[in-house]
């Protein structure tokens, strides 16, 4: 489909004083790729749209990303990409990885506006080096052995236990992911379970594309000893692995707390029309670090606000959901919550279904 | 900051250059964009949204799982190491390997009616049809291909369809009942299908529901026609005599954003589709230009209003795309979503006045 600078026609319609109208007309974009669309994609796309990325595509030559026009133009609209849902409105959240409203404009003008090439020298698909974002980690943990999906299967969901028993307890700060093969490594959940299995506790939600966050200075989810620390990986082959058998054996890497620390609680909230979880509320004074999401169904506007017993409300997060990007949010600034705050979460969209909630939150400094 | 551009005359270039231009011929189009009329063609079968498939025979895309589409595209040769640089003809690269065969899509062009209804996109994003109703009370559908060229007589002896003047919907059940239909029925001289609703007190509402082959998802397309249709050929539309700005006034920027969205739900009222593109981005340009003014604002609040920005932006996008494919649904869905933006944004900078 094209679309040009049609604007450019509607200007020149004057608000009043116009008759008649047809149907706008295919003009091309005002907005090349090289003027343009490059300097955005590089900066907001690249780290994943480039070649050894985890995108099924690259976006950083003309000629990559021009068959894509379409599936970007449908991405864009809906809000899907880049895959990073936070809602800084409602409360101010830690690397806001969103395009600007004018990036967005100028993207869309180009995908359906002719897409043109632009002046210059082509653009260098610069292949990407798949890296520890947060630096060496402290502790890094792979696969056991290679996995293969297999040429029939075109996604898969598998556990791995990385480590059988931790000796002591640690503070896990952060984790983060190196996928084995970035082609078929979706998404990740990194946890902790007692040693016959039980409630997994989270470490990390990962997705590609974004550098890990640690949690506030000093604090970080507790590893107990004799835990066994696992993966839970969302295989999803791109097309260009259709039919074909892939393998891979991804690295989890983990940044410790160093010396005594504070543990980072999760605390699971009420979500309207499931069941209350067994505490809606703080029994002590804490403070609100971030809000996870789980098994979330797509298009869920999430809105958690803290109630505190004197009755002042705080907006705690706001969110989309996505299916399959299940993440973390973590806030700009952690949020002062008093013993016997309770939360409020509104859901907007889609009906929550199976969506489940938690807030990190760790006792203040002393 | 004003937007003040010498887009009439722009306006007029691009009005002749789309009228002129054939749809498969980008040739004269500014901005680098490379001619494509002189190098062969092939038929292949692609995805309607990821144009990189490129397959010999139908099927599914690997990406989305879509029907292919047939479409045509323009052939080239390319090395790995210089895919910028387009070969006329196969043959070996420096490195000594064989070029690749590289086939690119020419975008289709032109969505002004033919014969003066109103022209619509399928879904499917290939498909085009134009309905007219005229004073002869025959409702006609013409068929166009990706090209918006005439459908060939083979396809278009494939389409069913039915035009449906009456019917209810259960907001319980989402479903719909029809109450009056007339079937689609190929004219004499198979140019295009015919149903004969009698006639209808304008505006005449009808909904024309189209399967392009048989197994294939059927379309719905909402007509209104505010006056009969009279066939002639596409114009550019009436010339424009004055000049939309982008006002500094804040208060100004306000009430022409409040404006637009009154003329596009007016619009979406009178089931004027293919016309909702114009103000939704006049509203889009308005609130862009809003989105320089949030560092303006209290700290707090400036977040909130980029993401207000931001929603507006994508349902102006979202509303031009509704527009085209001519479903009443999504049109209303897009316009809702856009008349929330502006309320958002209105509250936002509103308050800062």
């Amino acid at each position: 489909m094209t679309r040009g600078v049609a604007f450019l026609l509607a200007c020149a319609c004057a608000i009043a004083g116009v008759r008649r109208l047809d149907a706008h007309k295919p003009v091309t974009s005002k907005y090349t790729y090289s003027e343009d669309v490059y300097p955005i994609v590089k900066e907001h796309c690249g780290s994943c749209h480039a070649p050894g990325g985890v995108a099924p595509m690259s976006l950083l030559t003309y000629e990559a990303a021009r068959p894509w026009a379409e599936s970007i133009r449908l991405e864009l609209t809906a809000g899907h990409m880049p895959p990073w849902f936070g809602d800084p409105g409602v409360a101010p959240l830690k690397e806001v990885h969103k395009l600007s409203p004018r990036d967005i404009d100028v993207v869309l003008t180009w995908v359906s506006g002719g897409t043109p090439p632009g002046p210059g020298k082509p653009t260098p698909d610069v292949a990407i080096k798949n890296v520890w974002r947060r630096g060496r980690p402290d502790l890094t943990l792979s696969l056991p052995a290679p996995f293969t999906l297999p040429a029939e299967k075109s996604e898969d969901t598998r556990e791995f236990v990385l480590q059988a028993a931790n000796a002591r307890d640690r503070l896990i700060a952060a984790a983060d992911v190196l996928p084995g093969n970035a082609a078929i490594v979706h998404d990740a959940l990194i946890y902790t379970t007692g040693p016959n299995g039980g409630t997994p506790s989270v470490i990390a939600a990962w997705v590609p594309g974004f550098a890990p966050v640690a949690a506030a200075a000093g604090a970080g989810f507790l590893w107990r000893a004799g835990e066994q620390l696992a993966v839970r990986i969302h295989y999803k082959k791109t097309w260009k692995y259709e039919s074909k058998p892939a393998s891979d054996r991804t690295t989890v890497g983990l940044y410790l707390v160093k010396g005594a620390g504070r543990e980072v609680r999760s605390l699971s909230l009420p979500v309207p029309g499931a069941p209350a979880p067994s505490s809606a509320g703080v029994d002590e004074d804490v403070q609100a670090l971030a809000v996870r999401s789980a098994d979330a169904p797509s298009d869920v506007a999430v809105r958690i606000e803290a109630v505190r017993p004197d009755g002042s409300r705080l907006p705690i997060s706001g969110f989309s959901t996505r299916s399959g990007w299940d993440q973390r949010y973590w806030l700009e600034r952690p949020a002062t919550l008093p013993k016997g705050t309770h939360f409020e979460v509104t859901t907007t969209g889609a009906a929550p279904g199976s969506l489940r909630l938690s807030l990190d939150v760790v006792k203040p400094a002393p | 900051m004003k937007h003040l551009a010498s887009i009439a005359a722009i306006a007029c270039v691009v009005s002749g250059l789309a009228l002129a231009q054939a749809p498969s011929n980008p040739a004269s189009a500014p901005n680098g964009m490379s001619a494509q009329s002189d190098k062969p063609t092939e038929s292949i079968w692609s995805c309607p949204v990821h144009a990189v498939v490129a397959e010999q025979n139908p099927g599914k895309c690997p990406i989305c799982r879509r029907d292919l589409v047939i479409v045509t595209a323009t052939v080239s040769w390319i090395c790995p190491d210089r895919p910028e640089v387009e070969r006329p003809a196969p043959g070996k690269c420096a490195d000594g390997s064989q070029a690749e065969k590289r086939y690119v899509q020419s975008t289709h062009a032109n969505h002004n009616p033919r014969h003066g209804g109103l022209f619509f996109m399928a879904p499917d994003l290939w498909h085009h049809l134009e309905g007219t109703y005229q004073s002869d009370e025959i409702f006609r559908v013409y068929l166009y291909d990706d090209y918006t060229k005439p459908l060939p007589a083979d396809l278009t002896k494939q389409v069913t369809g039915r035009v449906v003047t009456k019917e209810t919907f259960d907001a319980a059940t989402k479903t719909t009942k029809e109450i009056t239909a007339f079937p689609l029925r190929l004219s004499a001289d198979g140019e295009y299908l015919e149903g004969r609703p009698g006639r209808m007190k304008l505006p005449a509402e009808m909904t024309a529901k189209v399967k392009f082959k048989t197994g294939d998802q059927e379309y719905r397309f909402d007509f209104t026609f505010a006056e009969f249709s009279v066939d002639k050929a596409a114009t550019a539309g009436d010339v424009a005599t004055s000049l939309f700005e982008v006002p500094d006034d804040l208060s100004q920027v306000l009430m022409l954003l409040d404006e637009r969205v009154t003329v596009i739900g007016d619009l979406v009222r009178k089931g004027a589709f293919a016309e909702v593109w114009v103000p939704a981005f006049q509203a889009k340009d308005l609130a862009l230009s809003l989105d320089a003014r949030t560092r303006t604002l209290p700290l707090a609040k400036r977040a909130g209003a980029t993401g207000a920005v931001e929603r507006l932006v994508r349902a102006a996008w979202t509303l031009d795309a509704a527009g085209d494919t001519g479903n009443r649904s999504d049109v209303e869905q897009g316009y809702s979503a856009l008349a929330s933006a502006a309320r958002e944004v209105a509250v936002t900078f509103g308050s800062s006045k």
